[in-house]
């Protein structure tokens, strides 16, 4: 029976390629975004009429929430945007989808939140790093002003830098 | 006109790109907001990345492994039709693994053989926030970028270069000086684009004076034998002379 085995020089490329062992132990640098690199968005609303309205700051009857999201490094800006672009065959130009690129980054970087201390229906689940159809669900059901605010301040960090 | 530092800044800038044109280094300023370093013009830091020159081969090889075909529409072709189109946001992924030479982040740059980033490099540099490595993309973009109010300068001014009554332009942007520069330099001395930033600037001065007196001249060269009226006026002894009016043999 014939023996297959790789030739020498496949093998030395995949050993340059493996991390050592103290490379694999070192810690991120100051630069590197990790899992727990977050970032927190505040939301205070008092109701008012049976609908919230979002205020400025916390204080007296004022419910104060929080979101938070990851932040997202150089490739993951990479895949979110291109599944987010297409490209206008008629106006031949790239068109940048804004609500599909604001559903990925919810998907993809939004890590928890408090508006299901209250309703375990409103609790976020990930599946391989990203939310669930059940969880996306959940957060557009909340109020669209609250949703818009969400987006803004999660905007601020990513794209307009804090 | 900038103050003293401004114009020092310029000036170093400027020297950068003509004594070292194969690389291009971006300046971002930043601070530290929430834990992560992101953009900032008013920031207390400042970042360094070093980028190689956008060159012709590179561009090429990038484009097409970006590009990807797209079905053109029946209305439009009449019939079906495909055009390729190049992946804009890969491209920028792949502008970082090809040219991204060195940067002042504590993440080493590695590069295999080839002279593209390893895989195994590209897996932390990539694992930086994303505003702070798209400011570097998008400052390294603009150093090769023309743009749209640069291409109607040029236009304007080659309107007004190439007309046939031309005499040059006066405050020549970047695109004809480079043109009528090294052009004439080249055709006539040999001197490339390399060479040219290291001659002495009174050679260079005198060399341009000597340009423009033989451009000059061969205008007028040509006005006087082809540029003039279009019909002669041929007297005696053959000779002729311009006229405005048509051609009429004298007796």
């Amino acid at each position: 029976m014939a023996v297959v085995q790789a030739k020498e020089q496949v093998k030395q490329a995949e050993a340059a390629q493996q991390l050592r062992v103290d490379e694999k132990l070192m810690r991120p640098g100051k630069y590197e975004i990790t899992k727990d690199t977050t970032f927190t968005v505040q939301i205070h609303a008092r109701e008012k009429d049976g609908r919230w309205v979002l205020m400025t700051g916390p204080g007296k009857g004022i419910d104060t929430n929080t979101v938070v999201f990851r932040m997202w490094n150089y490739n993951e800006e990479i895949e979110v945007r291109k599944m987010a672009t297409s490209y206008d065959a008629g106006k031949r130009v790239h068109m940048i989808d804004n609500d599909a690129l604001n559903r990925f980054k919810v998907q993809r970087l939004m890590v928890s939140w408090t508006f299901d201390k209250d309703n375990p229906r409103l609790r976020i689940q990930h599946s391989n790093r990203v939310l669930t159809d059940e969880s996306w669900e959940a957060f557009t059901q909340l109020q669209p002003n609250f949703i818009s605010f969400i987006l803004e301040e999660m905007n601020k960090v990513l794209e307009f830098n804090g | 006109m900038g103050t003293g530092l401004q114009a020092e800044q310029i000036a170093r800038r400027e020297c950068e790109e003509l004594y070292d044109p194969d690389h291009v280094r971006v300046k971002v300023r930043t601070s530290w907001k929430m834990g992560f370093c992101l953009p900032d013009e008013e920031g207390d830091c400042e970042e360094t990345a070093v980028f190689a020159t956008m060159t012709f081969g590179d561009n090429f090889a990038i484009e097409k492994g970006t590009q990807y075909e797209v079905e053109l529409g029946e209305k439009m072709t009449g019939g079906k039709a495909t055009t390729h189109v190049t992946d804009i946001v890969e491209y920028k992924r792949l502008l970082v693994k090809r040219n991204l030479l060195s940067w002042s982040l504590d993440i080493p740059i590695e590069r295999d053989d080839s002279g593209w980033m390893t895989p195994r490099c590209y897996d932390r540099v990539s694992s930086i926030p994303a505003p702070l490595m798209e400011s570097f993309v998008n400052k390294f973009e603009e150093s090769v970028e023309v743009s749209e109010a640069e291409e109607q300068r040029i236009s304007r001014q080659c309107a007004l270069l190439f007309s046939k009554s031309g005499h040059g332009v006066a405050d020549a942007c970047e695109a004809v000086s480079l043109f009528c520069t090294l052009g004439n330099f080249s055709e006539k001395f040999g001197i490339s684009r390399d060479y040219l930033p290291k001659m002495s600037y009174k050679e260079f001065l005198l060399l341009k004076i000597m340009i423009s007196k033989e451009s000059d001249s061969s205008r007028q060269h040509s006005s006087k034998s082809g540029g003039g009226a279009l019909s002669q006026i041929i007297g005696p002894g053959g000779r002729a002379r311009p006229s405005r009016g048509t051609k009429v043999a004298l007796p």
